[in-house]
């Protein structure tokens, strides 16, 4: 296991992309195909995308 | 009459939950406690069989052909290391030889934003953690859509690798896989994933009132992560809840920071009806009062350096103990040698019900043990520890 004491991404500048994160979330919720058409199920899938994520 | 793969399978479960309560089972239940270990065994690297899932069934597989198990741990790879290649970040990797998934320390998170995780741990780990987090979503747009659209099928695939294999456990060898989702103990969440080892031993210190109010505003996150989807939860299969810094705690810093939000993930599952398997990592001794404290009967913990035989003494009528033999013992000692201290660790522990045999650490790398030691091991248990 390596360490690295702090990421070289942490920094106080906001990204650089021209969507926000969120946007970009709620855009992948509407585009997924694999999914069924069902608000739920699209919302389940985004949160656990999502929280996979935080713990990565 | 030879019995179903399906009446097998309930006879496992039904072993596993009477112990759980501290009935006596039929039979000690021996536990497979492994992951990538199971992609050596059965002769792949990681990057022979990653995103190709019939290879991963197999793979995570192979093992209950050959050596005697009631249950393992999980059924596919905890995590999908391609799904992080897309987004050019995240702490999981493969090691240079390509048979194990490594971590590496991340700090994402600066101490003076503790108020903002407490207000929105959900928003602010969005907004502010994943772009640092992830490179590939500052990419300018849509190209970080892309980068985002490929990680989520990859994850969707990843999800229904793992509801395939488990199946096919059940079905081809009557297995049970223990844990279907993962909770965490919301200090171990900021250690892990926010501020790192080095920086929350100083929040300890410096900022104890704002790191409590976090791992409380993280509960519901957690919980949900846990549930799925689902409003209640069932005796079996388990919450997985792998327990990283407590070790290096001192009784009163566990009580003051740790415990409390911990305790609430624990009320939380037992109220909705489940229960957890909790890796108790490193050496617990000296926190066994707060394990006492555990609702009774709703846990089984797997122990990594604790003395089984004290352990046992201690807090095993309020938790099942899980362990018994180190892998080190299982590499180099002698088959005799192994299984004359299964049977000390079964004449022990399994009386009262409340025992599950099973190896210290999670098996990695195929040269984790000698496994003609480990096929010897389990089937003697599974004959010796008979309760009826």
């Amino acid at each position: 296991m390596s360490e690295k004491p702090m990421s070289e991404n942490m920094t106080d500048e906001k990204t650089a992309s021209d969507k926000t994160i969120n946007a970009l979330f709620e855009e992948l919720k509407k585009d997924l195909d694999f999914l069924p058409d069902n608000e739920a199920a699209r919302n389940g899938f985004i949160f656990s995308l999502k929280y996979m994520l935080a713990r990565s | 009459m030879v019995k179903t793969m399906e009446e097998i399978y309930q006879e496992r479960v039904k072993r596993l939950k009477e112990t759980v309560l501290h009935k006596e089972p039929d039979i000690v239940p021996v536990i497979q406690l492994a992951e990538t270990w199971n992609v050596g065994y059965a002769g792949y690297k990681i990057t022979d069989i990653e995103n190709n899932p019939e290879k991963e069934i197999d793979a995570f597989n192979r093992a209950y052909e050959e050596i005697y198990f009631d249950a393992g741990l999980i059924s596919y790879f905890t995590r999908n290391v391609p799904i992080f290649k897309h987004l050019e970040g995240g702490a999981y990797f493969y090691s240079k030889d390509g048979v194990t998934i490594q971590h590496k320390e991340y700090v994402q998170m600066k101490d003076s934003e503790y108020p903002q995780l407490i207000k929105d741990p959900m928003g602010f780990t969005e907004s502010e953690i994943f772009p640092r987090k992830y490179p590939a979503l500052n990419k300018p747009y849509p190209e970080n859509l892309e980068a985002l659209k490929d990680s989520a099928k990859l994850w969707s695939n990843h999800m229904k690798t793992g509801t395939l294999s488990s199946n096919y456990a059940r079905e081809k060898y009557g297995m049970p896989i223990l844990t279907d989702s993962t909770a965490m103990a919301p200090v171990d969440m900021i250690m892990d994933f926010y501020r790192g080892f080095q920086g929350i031993m100083g929040d300890i210190r410096r900022r104890p009132e704002e790191l409590k109010e976090a791992a409380e505003a993280l509960i519901p996150m957690i919980m949900a992560g846990a549930l799925r989807g689902r409003t209640s939860l069932e005796e079996f299969p388990y919450i997985f809840i792998p327990l990283h810094i407590p070790t290096y705690l001192r009784p009163t810093q566990f009580e003051e920071i740790y415990w409390p939000s911990f305790k609430k993930v624990l009320e939380n599952i037992n109220q909705l009806g489940g229960k957890a398997l909790i890796y108790l990592e490193g050496n617990w001794e000296h926190l066994y009062d707060f394990v006492n404290e555990f609702p009774k009967d709703f846990a089984i913990v797997l122990m990594e350096k604790d003395d089984i035989f004290k352990a046992k003494d201690k807090i095993g009528k309020t938790v099942t103990i899980a362990g018994g033999i180190d892998l080190s013992m299982l590499k180099n000692q002698s088959k005799e040698k192994c299984i004359d201290h299964a049977k000390r660790v079964i004449d022990h522990c399994a009386p009262g019900g409340g025992f599950i045999f099973t190896t210290d650490k999670i098996m990695l790398t195929a040269t984790d043990v000698n496994v003609d030691n480990l096929k010897a091991v389990n089937e003697f248990v599974h004959s010796y520890g008979t309760y009826r």
